[in-house]
C-alpha cells in the first residue's frame, strides 16, 4: 500500500495520501459553497440586476486580491516564471473558452434561449473552476496560510457564483434542488484539478511560481472577462441613457472595499 | 515632528516633472498615431487601469507590513470619501465640465502615492514615477478624447489640448509635494496617505477607466491589455 501510493503520489507514504486528501477536502469544500449561492431563491425567485451586480463586483474584489496573493507569493520565488505561468493561464482559459463557443453542446431536455442562456451561464463558470481547483491545489504547495486564504477566497468567492447560475436557472423554472446541484456542478472542477495541481508543484518546486501564476493569470482573466462586465451591465441600468463612459460608483465602491477585505485577510493569515 | 529635507526632493521633482510631460504627450500621441481611434483609446485605458492596478497593490502591500492595523482601517474610510467626491464632481453643471473634473480628481490619489512612496522608499519612488508617467500618457489622450467627444466638431488644437492635460495634472503635482512634506516631517502619515491613495486608484479605476476601455476595445481586449500592463508593473515591480 505504502509503495503504491509513493509510485502514485511521488511523496513518502500515508504522509503524502493525507496532504493529498487534504487538498481534495479543501477543493471540494470550495465547490460545496458554490451551492449557498442557490439558498436566497428559497425565499425569492427573482433577484435585482443591481443586487447580482453587487454580487459580482463583490467576488471580482475577492478575486482579484486571491490574484494578487498568488503573483506576490509567486514572484518571491521567481517573477519570470510567475509570468510565464500567468500568460499560460490565460492562454488556457482563453482557449477553452473559445473552443466550447465553437461547438454544440445540450443541456439536458431545456430548449431555446433561456436553455442557451442557463447552458452559457453553467459552462463558463465549469470551465474557469478548472484554473480555480489549480489555485486551489497549487496554493497548498505555497505554505498553510496561503492555502487557507486562497480556499477560503474561491469559497467564498463561490458563493456569488452559485447566486449567478441560480439567478439564471430559478427564474426559468429550475428547482432550488437543481440550482444548488448545478451550481455545485460548476465547481466539481476544482476538487478534480486541485490534487494533480498539488502534486505538481510538490514533485517540480520549481514549478511553484508558474503554477501560482497560472492560477493567477486564469483567475484575473475570468474576473476582467465575466464578473466585472456583468457588474457593470446590472449597475449601468440607471446610466443607460448617458455617455458610454457613465460612472459605476456601487460597482467600484465595493470591488474595492472587497479587495481590501481580503488583502487584510491574506495579512492576518500570514502573520 | 523631523526636519525637512529639501535637498532630498529632486527625486520627486524629477518624478512629477516626467509625469507632466507624459500627460501632456497623451493628446498628441491620440492624434498623430496612425492607428484606428477607438482601439487606441480603448488600449489606453486598459493600460492606464492595469499600470495603477499593480502599483496600488504594490504599494498597499507595502504599506500593511510595516502598518498592518492603520493601513486597511484608512483605506475602508476613504471608500466613502471617494465615493461620495466621485459622485459631487460627476454632476457638474454642464456636461463639458465633466472629463475635466474627472481628470482632477483621478489626480489626487496618484499625486498622494508619489508623494508618499518618494518620501518613504526613493528606489521604489522611482519606479512609481516611471509607472504613473506612462499611466498620465494613457490618461492625457483618455481624457482629451472624451473633452473632445462632449464638445463634438469644436476639437482643441494640439497645442491647447496638450495645455490642458498638463494642467489637468496639477492636482497630481500639488498632492504629491503635500504628502512628500507630510511624511518628510512625519514618516507615520506614510500609512494613512498609502491607504488613501491604493483605495483611490482602485476606485477611479474601477468607475472610470475599464469602463471606458470594455466600451472601446471590448472584454477580451480588456483582459489581454491589463494583463499585459500589471505584467509589466510586477516585472518592474517584483525585482
Amino acid at each position: 500500500m505504502s509503495d503504491l501510493v509513493q509510485h502514485w503520489f511521488g511523496v513518502q507514504g500515508l504522509d503524502g495520501l493525507r496532504a493529498g486528501i487534504a487538498v481534495f477536502v479543501a477543493a471540494l469544500f470550495t465547490a460545496i459553497a458554490t451551492g449557498f449561492g442557490a439558498i436566497p431563491f428559497a425565499f425569492v425567485r427573482n433577484m435585482s440586476p443591481r443586487t447580482m451586480g453587487i454580487a459580482n463586483a463583490l467576488a471580482a474584489g475577492l478575486m482579484l486580491g486571491a490574484s494578487f496573493g498568488l503573483v506576490a507569493e509567486g514572484a518571491r520565488h521567481g517573477i519570470g516564471l510567475t509570468l510565464a505561468g500567468a500568460a499560460t493561464g490565460l492562454a488556457f482559459i482563453l482557449l477553452t473558452q473559445r473552443y466550447l463557443a465553437d461547438h454544440d453542446v445540450s443541456f439536458g431536455d431545456i430548449q431555446g434561449a433561456s436553455a442557451q442562456r442557463m447552458l452559457l451561464i453553467v459552462v463558463v463558470m465549469t470551465v474557469h473552476s478548472f484554473a480555480e481547483g489549480v489555485a486551489v491545489g497549487v496554493s497548498f504547495g505555497g505554505g498553510a496560510s496561503l492555502a487557507t486564504a486562497i480556499t477560503v477566497a474561491i469559497a467564498v468567492h463561490n458563493i456569488p457564483e452559485g447566486l449567478a447560475i441560480s439567478a439564471v436557472l430559478r427564474p426559468r423554472g429550475a428547482s432550488l434542488l437543481a440550482c444548488a446541484w448545478w451550481s455545485v456542478f460548476s465547481s466539481l472542477p476544482q476538487p478534480i484539478m486541485a490534487v494533480p495541481a498539488y502534486l505538481f508543484v510538490e514533485r517540480f518546486a520549481r514549478a511553484l511560481p508558474f503554477g501560482l501564476g497560472f492560477a493567477a493569470g486564469a483567475m484575473v482573466y475570468v474576473v476582467l472577462v465575466e464578473l466585472l462586465p456583468e457588474a457593470y451591465e446590472a449597475d449601468g441600468e440607471e446610466h443607460a441613457k448617458g455617455p458610454v463612459w457613465a460612472p459605476m460608483s456601487t460597482v467600484a465602491a465595493t470591488v474595492t472595499l472587497s479587495l481590501v477585505a481580503m488583502l487584510l485577510f491574506q495579512r492576518a493569515l500570514a502573520t | 515632528m523631523q526636519t525637512v529635507d529639501l535637498a532630498g526632493a529632486r527625486p520627486l521633482i524629477t518624478a512629477l516633472a516626467s509625469a507632466l510631460g507624459a500627460a501632456a504627450l497623451g493628446p498628441a500621441l491620440m492624434r498623430l498615431l496612425p492607428f484606428n481611434r477607438t482601439t487606441l483609446l480603448g488600449a489606453m485605458g486598459a493600460v492606464a487601469s492595469g499600470v495603477m492596478l499593480g502599483a496600488a497593490y504594490l504599494i498597499m502591500a507595502t504599506s500593511m507590513e510595516s502598518w498592518p492595523g492603520i493601513t486597511p482601517l484608512a483605506a475602508v474610510i476613504t471608500v466613502p470619501i471617494i465615493f461620495v467626491a466621485h459622485r459631487t464632481m460627476r454632476a457638474a453643471p454642464s456636461l463639458e465640465m465633466v472629463p475635466r473634473r474627472m481628470a482632477l480628481l483621478h489626480g489626487i490619489p496618484e499625486g498622494l502615492a508619489l508623494g508618499t512612496v518618494l518620501a518613504a522608499h526613493v528606489p521604489l519612488g522611482m519606479w512609481l514615477g516611471i509607472t504613473v508617467a506612462l499611466h498620465n500618457v494613457a490618461e492625457g489622450a483618455l481624457f482629451d478624447a472624451r473633452a473632445e467627444e462632449v464638445a463634438g466638431a469644436q476639437q482643441h488644437s494640439l497645442g491647447r489640448a496638450s495645455y490642458l492635460a498638463l494642467v489637468d495634472k496639477l492636482p497630481q503635482v500639488v498632492f504629491a509635494l503635500g504628502a512628500w512634506l507630510l511624511v518628510q516631517a512625519a514618516p507615520v502619515a506614510s500609512a494613512p496617505l498609502f491607504a488613501s491613495a491604493f483605495a483611490g486608484l482602485v476606485y477611479l479605476v474601477i468607475a472610470e477607466l475599464l469602463m471606458e476601455a470594455y466600451e472601446r476595445i471590448g472584454r477580451v481586449g480588456v483582459a489581454l491589455t491589463v494583463m499585459a500592463a500589471g505584467a509589466v508593473v510586477a516585472a518592474l515591480g517584483g525585482r
